[in-house]
């Protein structure tokens, strides 16, 4: 079976919709699967020189303001004249992600697809609408953070060992269990779990082709309230590590504007 | 401050539009071409409250969420905003935090600054969206206003862009 999965998300990188598309790729080993990155024009006619030849279109995307990104929609535009010009008779699947914790806001986003496909001329089959979706963009890095933790714990005790004389590896070794590292191997894979799950459901559903109808998911054994808490915190040191900006300062007024509302 | 945001093109529209007595909302084409949002939340923790992008739509959601009503005359495609409307929708964000606060049982970004703008959508080609289109056009203004913190919102199905403009003539009026 010849599957397209159309990653939708601007962001250059480290995107969460690429992140699903990999997934349901590693999934669906075994057919013919290939990703585009929908980001440009030279992306757009890449796309639209395959769809002659799938029999499954998947569409990862992430929710912008209740729906698909602007840019998408206006190859969704294109790409519907042309589907429809063609004639076209793929079935379409859809794995949606956004930012809130709750996974069934993604239903609109969902839903533009299916109204896109009424207009394509093709059939709709569901998808998948999962919550916490730069959460868990984010966590799938935890496993290298924990790589890292216990490779600098390694070094501190090599330095140690060496400035008592007593370096050798089986002592350096001794006793050594990188708990760091399996329990933020332990947590991404927790935390994903509900993703990984429904995006196996939906493979099944792409391998036979049968209607799925659509469902939604969040993190995983991560309630509500941990979930914001954790997402502030991320926020926070996210602004300061990355762009050197105080927690405090988030919250200020687009000064320029609003000292112009007072002029 | 109130605003008109239409996607249409044409001149003879934008004339029309700035005949009726709307002098205290300040017209915004969203034809012209400005940049997309790509998702790079530099609007949240690098420039907080200030879209990354520095052309004239840098500010638009400052301008949009502390703005008493946002009119919005657009094109409904697959039952939402057309592409251009949805491009500077996109860039409303900077206007709330990234932080998250419980409405209606759902997560929603806290408020940036207090203010609750009315927001009023025409669909301008009403008579060509399915029933299905329609639906969702209702069941996602009602989303987006509830993310930007707005606590009133109405969506009107126009026939034409005239018949739009004759609503927000009872509208402006």
């Amino acid at each position: 079976m010849d599957v397209l999965i159309l990653s939708t998300s601007p962001r250059k990188s480290f995107s969460t919709s690429l992140y699903f598309s990999k997934i349901l790729k590693l999934f669906l080993a075994g057919h013919n699967v290939e990703i585009i990155l929908l980001r440009s024009a030279f992306d757009y006619n890449r796309a639209i020189r395959q769809l002659d030849k799938i029999d499954v279109l998947v569409f990862a995307t992430p929710v912008y303001v209740d729906s698909v990104p602007s840019t998408t929609l206006e190859y969704l535009e294109k790409m519907e004249q042309y589907i429809t010009a063609k004639k076209y008779k793929f079935s379409v699947y859809t794995i949606a992600n956004c930012g809130f914790y709750e996974g069934n806001q993604c239903r609109l986003a969902l839903k533009t697809y299916e109204l896109w496909c009424e207009r394509a001329d093709v059939k709709f089959l569901g998808g998948v609408g999962i919550g916490s979706g730069v959460m868990l963009g984010f966590v799938r890095i935890l496993p290298l953070i924990g790589l890292a933790i216990t490779a600098i714990q390694l070094m501190i005790q090599a330095v140690v060992l060496c400035f008592e004389n007593t370096f050798s590896f089986p002592l350096l070794f001794a006793g050594f269990f990188p708990a760091n590292f399996v329990i933020q191997t332990a947590l991404w894979i927790l935390f994903t779990l509900g993703a990984f799950v429904h995006i196996f459901n939906l493979r099944t559903s792409i391998i036979k082709k049968r209607n799925h109808v659509c469902q939604y998911t969040t993190a995983w054994f991560c309630p509500r309230c941990l979930f914001v808490c954790m997402a502030s915190l991320y926020w926070f040191f996210r602004a300061l590590f990355i762009h050197g900006v105080m927690p405090w300062t988030l919250f200020r007024k687009d000064k320029e504007y609003v000292d112009s509302l007072c002029k | 401050m109130k605003y008109i945001l239409y996607d249409i093109e044409s001149k003879d529209f934008f004339e029309t539009l700035g005949a009726l007595n709307v002098n205290e909302y300040t017209l915004i084409n969203a034809a012209a071409p400005v940049a997309k949002c790509t998702g790079c939340f530099k609007c949240w923790l690098k420039n907080p409250g200030t879209c990354a992008f520095s052309d004239k739509m840098q500010h638009i959601g400052t301008k949009l969420l502390n703005s008493h009503e946002i009119i919005i005359i657009c094109k409904g495609l697959y039952g939402g905003f057309s592409a251009n409307i949805k491009r500077i929708i996109d860039r409303v964000i900077p206007g709330v935090l990234p932080f998250f606060v419980k409405k209606n049982k759902e997560l929603h970004h806290k408020q940036r600054y207090k203010n609750n703008p009315e927001i009023k959508v025409i669909f301008y080609n009403g008579d060509e969206m399915s029933e299905k289109e329609r639906e969702q056009a209702e069941n996602l203004i009602s989303a987006v206003a509830l993310n930007f913190h707005s606590e009133k919102h109405q969506v009107v199905f126009a026939g034409c862009p005239q018949d739009a403009i004759k609503e927000v003539q009872t509208w402006t009026c």
